[in-house]
């Protein structure tokens, strides 16, 4: 197994308990895991059931229950990491608070990671209470990044309003892919993501934090030397959604994805 | 369940406590299991429990139910947790090549102390001595003392792929074998 070609479904099976139980090595491991997604899904769904009874057989495991202190012990540990977590950055969320903030209902929402924020603020989003800004300030400047949490008050309703009924269910899709697109300068305020689904041919825009503007802001879709206009959105400077229509989701993942303001100038570009 | 599991994941990298609790309930009891099969004491599993549901917390938002079922992803954070663990506190045994000379590269110079592991293993090596030396050899090392697979190699001098087989037969072999006391 020192080539890199992908593994065959025999490979696959006789390999599929080493790498459940995490004893394959970096590099194995990486080249098992392409095979498994070039796999046919028949043989995918065959590989995840055996390491699943593999892993959870209880009979290769020792017969012992832990104390029932355990599980809150446990609960205080993640509850300690996250708090950890949320104090090592509070002093940069407290930096300009933004009108309306209603400060502590998302506090929980672990900052500095931003893709688990995406979701994690999706999340909130689809279970209907909040919505959120999340910007840069001046201090990246100096080197830091600086995240602000604005938190502003929104119902579901508004946001079912604004992207469709369907949010919910295509935000809670595994097969949803979220594309985030990032400032080209580090001062631009607002996050904007692009969220596509290749099963269903749905995509969706959402900004957070975007400055308000009397005119809308272009996502626009780069790709072999032509771009292409795929839709406006205007901000209220808190947040703003979506539905793009008529999208091919395969041509929309491989491309580059641009954001402009109102002057024609680039501000969000994806990866 | 899918969805559903990857919602709960979302939740519990989002720090929602209620998703935490949840997660605990459906696999604490397993992720107990496998600390104190692989750790000297009961109290070094309870605390190894404990960091593995923060590193769950941490890493939930890498869960990916079209590659392996929850259960799966939350014992394969477990596995690697604990056996970086083992690495960490330097308590594996010196072991041996199969003819019985030392090693030699080994690093880990405390002797493990057997009795409470092993006794609670007691059935696994009950059924573990049922099969060839070779695949007993891997599994005991592999599986129980978190030996990386090239590690075993170099312990009984025996080619990479020689190891890795025996190791994928054994454990599908002890599968079978828990198959067939359930039947009975």
């Amino acid at each position: 197994m020192t080539s890199s070609k992908l593994m065959t479904r025999q490979e696959l099976m006789e390999l599929a308990a080493l790498d459940a139980f995490g004893l394959l090595d970096e590099y194995e491991a990486a080249l098992y895991t392409r095979s498994f997604h070039d796999a046919p899904a028949g043989v995918q769904d065959e590989i995840i059931e055996l390491q699943a009874e593999l892993i959870s057989d209880e009979s290769l495991l020792p017969d012992s229950q832990p104390s029932p202190e355990l599980r809150q012990r446990v609960l205080e540990a993640v509850a300690k990491a996250i708090e950890a977590e949320t104090a090592h950055l509070n002093p940069l969320a407290s930096i300009g608070r933004q009108r309306n903030a209603v400060g502590d209902i998302i506090g929980q929402i672990p900052l500095g990671r931003s893709g688990q924020f995406w979701r994690a603020a999706a999340f909130v989003l689809a279970g209907a209470v909040v919505v959120i800004s999340f910007f840069w300030s001046e201090a990246t400047r100096h080197g830091q990044t600086i995240a602000q949490l604005a938190l502003i008050k929104a119902t579901s309703a508004e946001l079912k309003e604004m992207i469709g009924p369907t949010w919910e269910d295509f935000v809670g899709n595994p097969n949803c892919r979220w594309i985030e697109l990032r400032p080209l300068d580090s001062r631009q305020p607002g996050m904007i993501a692009v969220l596509v689904n290749e099963e269903t041919n749905e995509a969706f825009m959402l900004a957070m934090g975007l400055p308000e503007d009397a005119k809308p802001y272009t996502l626009s879709m780069q790709q072999g030397g032509e771009t292409t206009d795929l839709g406006e959105i205007r901000s209220d400077g808190l947040v703003a959604a979506r539905r793009l229509d008529g999208i091919d989701p395969v041509k929309l993942a491989s491309a580059v994805l641009l954001v402009t303001g109102n002057n024609g100038k680039v501000l969000f570009r994806s990866a | 369940m899918t969805r559903q599991d990857w919602l709960l994941m979302h939740r519990v990298a989002a720090g929602d406590e209620d998703a935490v609790a949840e997660l605990y309930d459906r696999f604490g009891a397993l992720v107990y299991k496998v600390a104190q099969q692989l750790l000297p004491t009961r109290a070094d599993a309870e605390d190894a429990v404990q960091e593995v549901f923060v590193r769950l917390w941490k890493t939930a938002d890498r869960y990916d139910p079209r590659r392996a079922k929850l259960v799966t992803w939350v014992m394969l954070i477990a596995r690697r947790h604990l056996i970086d663990r083992l690495r960490r506190s330097a308590a594996r045994p010196v072991l041996t090549t199969m003819e019985g000379d030392s090693a030699g590269t080994q690093t880990h110079t405390e002797p493990e102390r057997p009795t409470q592991v092993e006794e609670r293993n007691a059935n696994l090596l009950k059924r573990i001595a049922q099969l060839p030396e070779l695949q007993r050899t891997v599994i005991e090392r592999t599986y129980l003392h978190g030996y990386t697979l090239r590690e075993v190699s170099e312990q009984l001098e025996a080619p990479l792929g020689t190891i890795k087989s025996a190791l994928s037969r054994g454990l599908v072999r002890l599968r079978e074998q828990s198959k067939s006391d359930w039947a009975i």
